[in-house]
């Protein structure tokens, strides 16, 4: 089946459903989410945590989800996940810099590029 | 930032000519980074972009003031020190007691609004409804998917959510 996979993006990959587990391949996770399977565990960046559990032939989104102390939200009819918490939030106040937002007409927008200036988030919504 | 669903709800309100960026975060993670659980909220970032303010209920005029209890002058004012005078107002930050599975409602949330937008509202209700189950005390969550569930929200839904917010002590807010 195909899934879009909701974390920093969303992106469509194809998923194999077996009863109520969802499997990807590590590729597809990579390319949805940046985490890469290595021989040292799931990695983003600098960053790797263990993964000892997970089967690199086929990852279960639960237990990837686990690895990465997230819980995910599977709705396997309606062909998407999302990944609770951010992918930038690791621990630590997230710095504002690190953030990309498009705007109305989809151009992506990076915080650093206000970077050195003070910076004034206004958060309002039509509701 | 728009908390809004699409560019095109966001859209009618934004006035030509501003001077500033108009950015849309759909999936809401101004709420995860940095704890915005209601608008119209600020948040300020210094030069390095750290925060030195959690997000503050800001009214950009005083028309509701009768419902924030918040005059849009004091916290005007109190921008104007912070850019000109670096001077930074206290604020009790209100964004860590949040709900504990916040987190998790916000992934039924997102969950719930992608499934809308491909047209399937039949699935996306009961994420929805796990979403204010998980965090009943999040406007983000419970006004922001309002007009996502076809309910008005400036309606009886979101009268009914006041009453709900009031009786439980208008937990998380910080005018």
């Amino acid at each position: 089946m195909r899934l879009t996979l909701i974390d920093e993006h969303e992106v469509e990959i194809d998923a194999h459903v077996d009863n109520d587990r969802v499997v990807v391949t590590a590729d597809d996770l990579a390319h949805a989410t940046g985490w890469l399977l290595k021989p040292e565990g799931l990695c983003r960046g600098e960053m790797c945590v263990p993964a000892r559990n997970l089967d690199p032939a086929a990852l279960e989104l639960s237990a990837v989800a686990s690895a990465l102390h997230r819980s995910v939200v599977i709705d396997i009819d309606g062909g998407v996940a999302a990944f609770a918490g951010d992918p930038m939030s690791s621990g630590m106040r997230a710095s504002i810099d690190e953030l990309e937002l498009p705007d109305l007409d989809g151009n992506v927008v990076r915080m650093s590029d206000f970077a050195g200036r003070k910076r004034l988030l206004i958060a309002w919504a039509s509701w | 930032m728009s908390l809004d669903d699409t560019p095109d709800a966001a859209r009618p309100w934004v006035p030509d000519g501003l001077s500033y960026r108009v950015l849309l975060d759909a999936n809401h993670r101004i709420a995860e980074l940095f704890g915005v659980i209601n608008i119209p909220s600020t948040v300020w970032f210094d030069e390095h972009g750290a925060m030195v303010r959690p997000p503050t209920i800001a009214p950009g005029d005083d028309r509701w003031r009768e419902y924030t209890g918040v005059d849009a002058d004091v916290h005007h004012d109190a921008l104007r020190r912070w850019v000109y005078d670096d001077e930074i107002e206290r604020v009790a930050d209100w964004a860590q007691p949040e709900a504990v599975d916040a987190g998790l409602a916000r992934a039924h949330r997102r969950v719930g609004a992608w499934l809308h937008r491909a047209g399937r509202d039949d699935l996306a209700r009961s994420h929805f409804e796990e979403a204010a189950r998980l965090a009943p005390m999040d406007w983000t969550i419970r006004r922001g998917s309002m007009p996502l569930k076809g309910e008005d929200p400036f309606g009886t839904p979101l009268f009914e959510f006041w009453q709900e917010w009031e009786a439980a002590g208008k937990p998380s807010y910080q005018g």
